[in-house]
């Protein structure tokens, strides 16, 4: 990886930031919390059980959907969904992945935290999404 | 920045600081600045801004409250009339469009690589 710095009268050609922008990418992708990831993920695919615990707390989410929105589940429905919800949380594989994607979304929020303090703007932000 | 940076593995901070640097420095983000300093050192068009951002925030306070009214808005339409014409804020707000642009781009390629969305990881949610 090449690290390239400018100083602060000079202006960096978009071929340097681009390049910049591949070796953050490069040194994210190569980092533990990353490689976690990825493993993780890959358990989950070859995992039937978790697999299938996820698929049906989804499928029930999706026929609810429209109550959902309103707020108006009935008791039943809250309850048969939350016993959904908490058995896809409780498959290993499942509380692994969400681990590990927690820890990536922290490192992130981090690495972004520091580029916005860098160039004095809200990386996150000006890349959209927002709230609301 | 030692504290922001000090969280991060050396290597990943590294290359945080390295893009950090060359974005501050890349042709968008010099207009934004430039044009943001023009903007802060003109007493007129700065306070324009300002009572134009605070009036806005104060109707849309008055909208939820069921209390706006067509006066309130012809007078946020004569501010904006003000904003429109003034050179130094039309600027300001390009440069800041431009340089929102150029970070989807650079967004991109680095989401490309890494086969996510970085910048929905690194947004921090919970604001509603």
């Amino acid at each position: 990886m090449t690290t390239l710095y400018v100083n602060e009268l000079e202006i960096a050609s978009p071929a340097v930031v681009r390049q910049t922008a591949r070796d953050f990418a490069a040194a994210l992708a190569a980092s533990p919390e990353f490689q976690a990831l990825e493993e993780a993920t890959a358990t989950l695919q070859e995992d039937s059980a978790a697999r299938q615990a996820m698929l049906a707390y989804q499928e029930k989410q999706r026929a609810l959907q429209g109550v959902l929105m309103l707020g108006a589940l009935s008791s039943e429905e809250q309850t048969e969904l939350e016993q959904l919800r908490q058995a896809y949380l409780s498959q290993p594989a499942v509380a692994t992945y969400l681990n590990a994607e927690a820890k990536l979304r922290t490192l992130c929020q981090q690495a972004g935290a520091a580029l916005s303090h860098y160039i004095d703007f809200d990386f996150a932000a000006a890349c959209g999404g927002g709230c609301c | 920045m030692t504290t922001i940076t000090n969280v991060l593995s050396m290597e990943v901070a590294q290359a945080t600081e390295a893009l950090g640097q060359n974005l501050a420095a890349s042709e968008p983000m010099r207009r934004y600045q430039a044009a943001e300093q023009a903007l802060t050192e003109n007493e007129e068009a700065y306070s324009l801004l300002r009572r134009f951002a605070q009036q806005q925030g104060e109707l849309r306070q008055r909208q939820s409250q069921g209390t706006l009214t067509q006066a309130h808005l012809a007078d946020l339409r004569e501010l904006q009339e003000q904003v429109q014409q003034n050179h130094l804020i039309m600027t300001y707000f390009r440069a800041q469009e431009q340089v929102n642009a150029y970070l989807q781009e650079i967004n991109q390629e680095i989401s490309t690589l890494i086969g996510a969305d970085f910048a929905g990881l690194a947004r921090v949610s919970g604001c509603c």
